[in-house]
């Protein structure tokens, strides 16, 4: 038999309509394969026939070995689906992510309103903490129980780092691909990650609010991204849990659902903030009206500062003392 | 201006209690406002800012003493206003309004929007509801 | 005389011309039927011309020159607000949101930056967009799309204004307008209203080398009549793009001629 059965899967375009929703060939396509094949088999048995065999007769058109998944296309926006904490990957056997002690196993933001916990409290049993980070985790969460308000990066216009800026909600977050590098755009105030493709990293890098990401596609349906030169300015989530400049984070992009949504999950090794490497995960759908279906401006320096709200309490918006040109 | 991430972390947090009102940009919780309650104030616009992902506006009241206090008062995002009917300059600073809100449960000068009556008379928002805050 | 061929022979060159073809044709099926992968690497050579990539300026001017000699044409109102401005500037008095808490710096005020910018192109999206590191301001261009009507420009006046695009031959023409009144038009502090329309004219140039920008500025508000600038970028595919936040120590900037006190 010169032909395996096999099913091959495209990805949806605008341009071409060969498949359709779940990227299984469409009847035409497999018309046009089956002619081909036709022809493959004649040419199969005329050689045959010649007593030449070779194995490089025409090839039914296999899986592309440079399938590029789709995040991208047709003006789509994407949006974090799954609340503002990481949860655990499922079939995990590890620590997993800080979660909340309060709430375990629950995304804080489905606890809203009435008599329960108003803010963040970390579970720092979780063994993946260092003494050290244990130790500052413990007194903000006592600060936070005493009715403080806690720092979230976004809130006060910080740079979402990584993985922190996963967990940025409620807006539009925007793939742009091209053939050496991914962007990934986040509407809430106009923050742009910058994924590499296809080449190693630095070797001196540097240290920067988002580190320096090279990454590769994988399977047709995944976008590998891999970071490091985090600086350790901010915490690495909602939970104030601190890193180091140590921090090595891969993060896996996967498109499911049809295309229609992600789930990223990712390996978070840092040992000098951690006891071992710990794995955490995201959900991304696609973008609702009216917030996260299109991109607008969304500035977060726009915004005053919180009305009635001792300046001191707050930590300061970044700004520039002085212009800087 | 570099902030250090134990500052951050540790230092961002008051310790004077309590906390006084909501960080503007902030995806809070809405535990922090009275949604079981309501208030309706009568004063002048300072101020309407037409941003996301929260408007905010500005209410000058008098106070029976004769001072007066400004009231901060959250709307929904400038999408969501725009969908009902809102644009930037439905009110402007000096207009007098009636405005209604669910008050913050410390007591601070602040609330999220209910429903307004504007100086035409008319009327927006939906007084009658309690439950969660406009969004 | 070529010797006859065997009939072995015959069949296989017949097998060869008959493989090859439909090796070329399942190579293109291939191809055709990995619509996206090909609309990625064709992204920027498919229907659009290609101006992407990233953008530098070796020189930096404070004030936008006008094209030809002069002074923007300003309306009296207007220039008594603009030396107000300019000399709290020199005092440093002026409450520039874009140098104190980075808010975006409008159009065509961001086009006089001293930090790069990238162009992405994304047929696949039917948009362009323009990435400045400086307060990293995106720029989205709808292309081939109309200007939104009036009243969403009311509705939604941004810093950077809402952007529709289109090809010229090998210029990108962009349309800009519904800008919010939060910027300075330069970084002299000269003004404009919430009137401003922009169109710019953006190729390359040099054999490619630079890219041009030329702005032509629209807004009654403040001018007597229109008026363009004239920018000139190197490519610089060289450097990649750096985070901005503000406050922080960014790159060196002393390549670029004429910036002051960085």
């Amino acid at each position: 038999m010169l032909v395996a059965k096999s099913t091959v899967t495209f990805h949806r375009s605008k341009a071409f309509k060969a498949t359709n929703e779940e990227g299984i060939l469409s009847m035409t396509t497999r018309d046009l394969l089956g002619s081909l094949l036709s022809g493959s088999i004649l040419a199969g048995l005329l050689l045959w026939s010649g007593g030449i065999w070779t194995n490089s007769q025409a090839q039914p058109a296999a899986k592309p070995s440079n399938a590029i998944p789709d995040f991208s296309s047709n003006g789509r926006t994407w949006v974090l689906s799954s609340g503002t904490a990481f949860l655990k990957v499922p079939g995990d056997t590890g620590p997993g992510p800080i979660m909340d002690k309060n709430f375990p196993g629950s995304a804080f933001d489905q606890q809203r309103g009435g008599a329960r916990a108003q803010n963040r409290i970390a579970d720092t049993t979780n063994p993946i903490l260092k003494p050290w980070a244990k130790k500052l985790m413990d007194i903000a969460n006592a600060r936070v129980a005493a009715g403080g308000i806690p720092f979230v990066d976004d809130s006060r216009c910080w740079l979402g780092g990584v993985p922190s800026i996963l967990l940025f909600p409620g807006e539009a977050v925007v793939f742009l691909q091209t053939p050496k590098e991914v962007w990934i755009l986040s509407k809430r105030d106009a923050e742009v990650r910058r994924i590499y493709l296809d080449v190693p990293h630095s070797k001196d890098p540097g240290y920067s609010w988002t580190g320096e990401s090279v990454g590769h596609y994988e399977n047709g349906d995944t976008l590998v991204v891999d970071t490091i030169g985090l600086d350790d300015q901010g915490p690495l989530d909602r939970y104030r849990t601190p890193h180091t400049r140590q921090l090595h984070v891969i993060e896996r992009y996967h498109l499911n659902n049809g295309g229609k949504g992600i789930e990223i999950t990712f390996t978070a090794d840092d040992p000098g903030a951690f006891t071992m490497p710990w794995k955490g995960k995201v959900d991304f759908k696609a973008g609702t009206p009216p917030r996260s279906d299109h991109w607008e401006e969304d500035i977060c320096a726009d915004n005053g500062d919180g009305y009635g709200f001792d300046p001191d309490e707050l930590v300061p918006a970044p700004h520039a003392d002085k212009p800087e040109f | 201006m570099t902030m250090d991430m134990r500052a951050l972390i540790v230092g961002g947090i008051a310790l004077a209690l309590p906390a006084t009102a909501i960080p503007a940009f902030a995806h809070h919780s809405y535990a922090e406002f009275a949604t079981d309650k309501k208030l309706t104030l009568q004063g002048t616009v300072k101020e309407f800012q037409w941003t996301n992902p929260h408007s905010w506006m500005l209410v000058i009241v008098p106070t029976a003493s004769g001072q007066a206090e400004q009231w901060a008062i959250e709307f929904s995002s400038v999408s969501l206003l725009a969908s009902r009917g809102w644009k930037p300059k439905t009110v402007v600073p000096g207009d007098k309004v009636a405005i209604t809100f669910h008050p913050m449960r410390n007591g601070s000068h602040a609330g999220s929007y209910m429903a307004i009556k504007l100086p035409n008379g008319k009327e927006m928002g939906d007084a009658s509801r309690l439950g969660t805050a406009a969004e | 005389m070529m010797p006859e061929m065997s009939g072995r022979e015959r069949i296989t060159r017949l097998v060869f011309r008959l493989r090859a073809r439909s090796v070329a044709a399942s190579a293109l099926m291939v191809l055709a039927v990995t619509p996206f992968s090909t609309a990625v690497l064709a992204a920027n050579t498919g229907a659009w011309p290609d101006i992407s990539g990233k953008y530098w300026t070796s020189i930096y001017s404070a004030k936008i020159q006008p094209v030809g000699a002069g002074d923007p044409p300003y309306t009296a109102a207007a220039m008594a607000t603009y030396k107000k401005n300019m000399a709290a500037v020199n005092a440093n008095t002026l409450d520039d949101k874009a140098r104190k808490v980075c808010t975006p710096d409008g159009v065509p005020r961001i086009l006089e930056s001293p930090y790069p910018f990238e162009i992405v192109q994304s047929p696949d999206r039917g948009e362009i967009h323009i990435i400045y590191e400086l307060n990293h301001v995106i720029r989205l261009v709808a292309m081939n799309k109309p200007m939104p009507s009036a009243d969403e420009l009311e509705t939604f006046p941004f810093y950077s204004g809402h952007s529709v695009g289109r090809w010229e031959g090998d210029t990108l023409v962009i349309e800009t307008a519904g800008f919010n009144e939060k910027t300075f038009l330069d970084n002299s502090g000269a003004p404009h209203t919430d009137q401003l329309r922009t169109i710019e004219r953006i190729r390359k140039i040099d054999g490619g080398k630079e890219l041009e920008d030329i702005v032509t500025i629209h807004d009654p508000g403040v001018f007597t009549k229109d008026w363009s600038a004239r920018f000139v970028y190197q490519a610089r595919p060289d450097i990649r793009m750096m985070d901005y936040a503000c406050g922080e120590k960014h790159r060196d900037l002393s390549s670029v001629k004429g910036v002051q006190g960085h």
